[in-house]
């Protein structure tokens, strides 16, 4: 995008005009944006422009592609080779359609059993309606046909979705390098097949990041968009009010000098019209209420069904301590669910680890929201199951900030990168496999 | 110091791959079962295929002719360290005999690779070797790691010209693995190699001082009769075990014959890659199990064959001479009556260290060929050290 014409100074009316809506519509980095930025009037003392960062094309391409396809391989090696007895060498071939139909497995199955038939019941609710809608859509158009592999492909263009943004997110807080790490640790991350399969997970984290990336680029109704998309994928999205808000309020202008800055209320007052979007993302769970209240009689049909799963809001120190307590007290060694809970122990206490380094490291608005995901996830434990984090390994995919910060402290800690890149595909690999074999994988 | 964190964290990662193989693959979806599992089962996971011929071995003795085709020198090992622990021990020191000779051929490789190569190839050659989809072969009870350490380190007594040394070790390599023997050829080429060069200086009009002068000499340079020593211990291990087949049952090629057992036979080297790509393309339907072994051990023939080519380009020729015996010698060896042809193969590159050099040299210059191998190789390591440990068919 060209925006050379903010070098000059003249101050034709079509220039003035160009320029305010250059200013809005832009994708400029924050700092050049405030000075142009439409508060009623321009102050056009910054004219460095900085331009939009060029992704590295085909490096990302490489990578999500090398990546679906050692997935597909997986899928193949594991529906292939694991259900074969010991000691037999079957000459027969499995099953093509049952190799198609391996990534048909838990939530994915529900997700697709929702596109295809709508909410049955109230136990379909937690399962947000905009992954299922966008599934519909698609198979739609073929015919009303092949759900599981349009479920499958809107995760995986989701997920190269998020490639871009994510590397644009990072990049802009901690340069290139830490870019080109935080999506490779993205998609190597142990549960991160979980993009490849029909999950929303993808595409709530396209979502988010790119009304993170709108918020920062001061483009505040297509960030509330987002962000009324993103509360329709899943619960947490309404929570990007709170990164919304603060980005609105660091967006004021503040003159050189303190003594000349206007009152607080009056700088509200200034803010406002651009926090009018912020409305957007509530509306997305309202609409979403409205929904249940209609079909099922209770707005908060998705929340009050969530004991189904063993879920309860809790405090969210309880989780991890009742996770502690079962590991070493309850469970003996070598129990089914000791090796889930340390999966899910690992992934929560690294991530919140990561969410204290990201006060310290990021801009303050992603701090927020990953301490926000990771609050919300803390607060809703499934007390009544022995693995009180369950899922919390797959839910620590979607707090972005965690993965930015992981991948600089990879790269300031070279040992720490190839800890990382040995485990993550490993355990990958393992997981995947158990997801494809349909073993139980959160 | 490296080089034991990368073996300490490769070995953890196994364990760990062990513990969550065992716990979460059993159970069918949808139970959530109350078994526990022991220290004991993890430890009894890693007693699989070979393995349990050459603990057997250890324990009780060749009984069999079939198990003449388990070299002795590993099997003799795990005696060693187990006997004076009982019965149970025999398996944890399988394990831990190899895992300790894969440490020391790391340690060797990485000294043999910074001769040639520069730093970053040589640390990126030792990574490979440990990531390679089939590295948990070092792991199990296999005498994979112990041959491998045996090898280079007589290669490197080659290069280093002290040729006694460099026999006995290529003496305990051919009791490691009928290939050992094959060590003779580079043994005469680093020989002729070595001759070449005092003849030329003695060629010249020589007089007892300028010898003072030439380099430094090594153990054992000028003494033809350690250089014969030398060559002649290699056989002598092949022969031992030779005469000791023939002592017990009465074939000296024992060892040989019983490859049958596998579908082994002596083959045009050219038989068993034609023939995989036949079963690839014509008889095996898509999906069936084995085209699944097929295709790993047709990519690994192929990706070495092609690295093997250009080991001569990369490396010492010696070690290049040694990575192309050894390919001819697998695929002079295939297994016809397989459905498999190439069976095996994706262990038997584990021995090829010069491949891993070369490896190392195009990682180093590749980025993107790094990149892609740091991703696939654990994922697929995980997935067959999965297979192996849930005793599933894993070479």
């Amino acid at each position: 995008m060209d925006l050379s014409t903010f070098k000059d100074e003249t101050c034709y009316p079509v220039v003035f005009l160009k320029r305010l809506i250059r200013g809005i519509v832009d994708l400029c980095a924050e700092k050049e944006v405030t000075s142009y930025a439409l508060t009623g009037w321009i102050y056009a003392t910054e004219r460095q422009v900085v331009f939009m960062k060029r992704a590295p094309v085909s490096d990302i391409l490489w990578l999500f592609l090398g990546t679906r396809l050692l997935l597909a391989a997986c899928t193949y090696f594991s529906y292939i080779l694991f259900p074969v007895p010991p000691h037999l060498y079957p000459n027969t071939a499995v099953d093509v359609a049952g190799l198609l139909n391996s990534w048909n497995h838990w939530d994915a199955q529900r997700y697709v059993d929702v596109a295809q038939n709508g909410y049955q019941s109230a136990y379909d609710t937690p399962f947000f309606p905009l992954f299922p809608l966008l599934i519909k859509g698609i198979a739609l158009l073929f015919g009303n046909q092949g759900y599981l592999a349009a479920g499958m492909l809107i995760s995986n263009a989701a997920l190269l979705g998020t490639l871009f943004v994510l590397y644009q997110l990072a990049t802009d807080a901690l340069g290139e390098g830490v870019g080109r790490r935080t999506i490779l640790y993205l998609c190597i991350f142990p549960t991160a097949f979980f993009f490849f399969a029909a999950y929303n997970e993808s595409l709530f984290l396209l979502l988010t990041c790119s009304s993170f990336l709108a918020m920062r680029r001061r483009r505040w109704w297509l960030a509330g968009a987002l962000g009324l998309l993103a509360a329709l994928t899943r619960t947490a999205g309404v929570m990007l009010a709170l990164p919304f808000l603060y980005e609105v309020w660091t967006s004021r202008i503040l003159p050189a000098t303190s003594e000349a800055a206007p009152g607080f209320w009056k700088q509200l007052w200034q803010l406002l019209p651009r926090t009018l979007p912020v409305l957007l993302m509530p509306l997305g769970t309202l609409a979403y209420c409205a929904f249940c209240w209609l079909n099922f009689g209770n707005p908060l049909a998705f929340a009050a069904v969530q004991s189904h799963w063993g879920r309860v809001t809790s405090w969210p120190w309880n989780g991890p301590v009742y996770a502690l307590i079962e590991l070493f007290h309850v469970q003996p060694f070598g129990s089914f669910i000791e090796a889930h809970l340390l999966l899910d122990m690992a992934a929560t206490f690294g991530f919140i680890a990561l969410a204290v380094v990201c006060w310290r490291r990021l801009r303050i608005s992603y701090a927020l929201w990953m301490s926000l995901l990771v609050l919300y996830m803390l607060i809703s434990p499934a007390l009544n199951q022995h693995d009180t984090l369950q899922s919390t390994q797959r839910f620590v995919l979607e707090m972005f900030p965690g993965f930015i910060v992981l991948a600089a402290l990879g790269l300031r800690h070279p040992r720490l990168h190839s800890a990382c890149m040995l485990v993550f595909p490993f355990l990958q690999a393992l997981l995947a496999a158990l997801f494809v074999l349909n073993r139980w994988m959160v | 110091m490296d080089i034991l964190r990368l073996f300490l964290g490769t070995r953890l990662l196994l364990i760990l791959a062990a513990y969550l193989c065992l716990i979460l693959f059993p159970p069918p979806g949808h139970t959530s079962p109350q078994t526990p599992i022991d220290v004991p089962a993890l430890l009894a996971a890693w007693n699989h295929w070979d393995m349990v011929h050459y603990v057997q071995i250890a324990q009780a003795g060749y009984r069999h002719v079939a198990d003449t085709a388990f070299f002795p020198l590993f099997p003799l090992l795990i005696r060693a360290l187990a006997a004076p622990f009982g019965h149970r021990a025999y398996p944890l020191a399988a394990l831990l005999a190899s895992n300790l000779a894969l440490l020391a051929a790391l340690i060797m490789l990485y000294r043999i690779a910074i001769d040639t190569l520069p730093e970053q190839p040589a640390r990126r050659a030792l990574l490979y070797l440990c990531i390679f989809p089939t590295a948990f072969f070092f792991f199990a009870g296999y005498n994979e790691s112990l041959f491998l350490l045996l090898s280079c380190s007589a290669l490197f007594a080659l290069r280093r010209q002290r040729w006694v040394l460099a026999g006995a070790l290529g003496l305990l390599a051919a009791l490691t693995r009928s290939a050992g023997a094959l060590l003779i050829f580079p043994y005469l080429y680093e020989l002729l190699r070595a001759r070449r060069t005092p003849f030329s200086s003695l060629s010249q009009p020589s007089d007892r001082q300028y010898s003072a002068h030439d380099e430094p000499r090594s153990p054992g340079t000028g003494n033809a009769c350690a250089r014969l020593l030398g060559l002649l211990l290699i056989p002598l291990g092949t022969l031992l075990y030779c005469s000791y087949c023939w002592r017990h049952f009465g074939d000296p090629l024992a060892f040989a014959r019983v490859q049958k057992f596998w579908g082994r036979s002596l083959t045009p080297p050219w038989l068993g890659i034609l023939g995989s790509f036949s079963q690839l393309f014509h008889r095996l339907p898509f999906g069936s199990f084995f085209e699944v072994h097929v295709l790993l051990d047709l990519l690994a023939t192929l990706g070495f064959l092609a690295l093997g080519i250009l080991s001569w380009r990369y490396v010492r020729a010696s070690y290049a001479l040694w990575m192309s015996l050894l390919l001819l010698y697998t695929l002079c060896s295939s297994a016809p009556a397989n459905p498999d042809h190439l069976v095996s193969n994706q262990r038997f590159v584990l021995e090829m260290f010069p491949g891993f050099f070369v490896l190392g040299v195009l990682g180093a210059r590749h980025p993107r060929l790094h990149l892609a191998l740091m991703i696939s190789f654990p994922t697929l390591q995980a997935l067959l050290a999965a297979l192996f440990l849930l005793d599933r068919w894993m070479v």
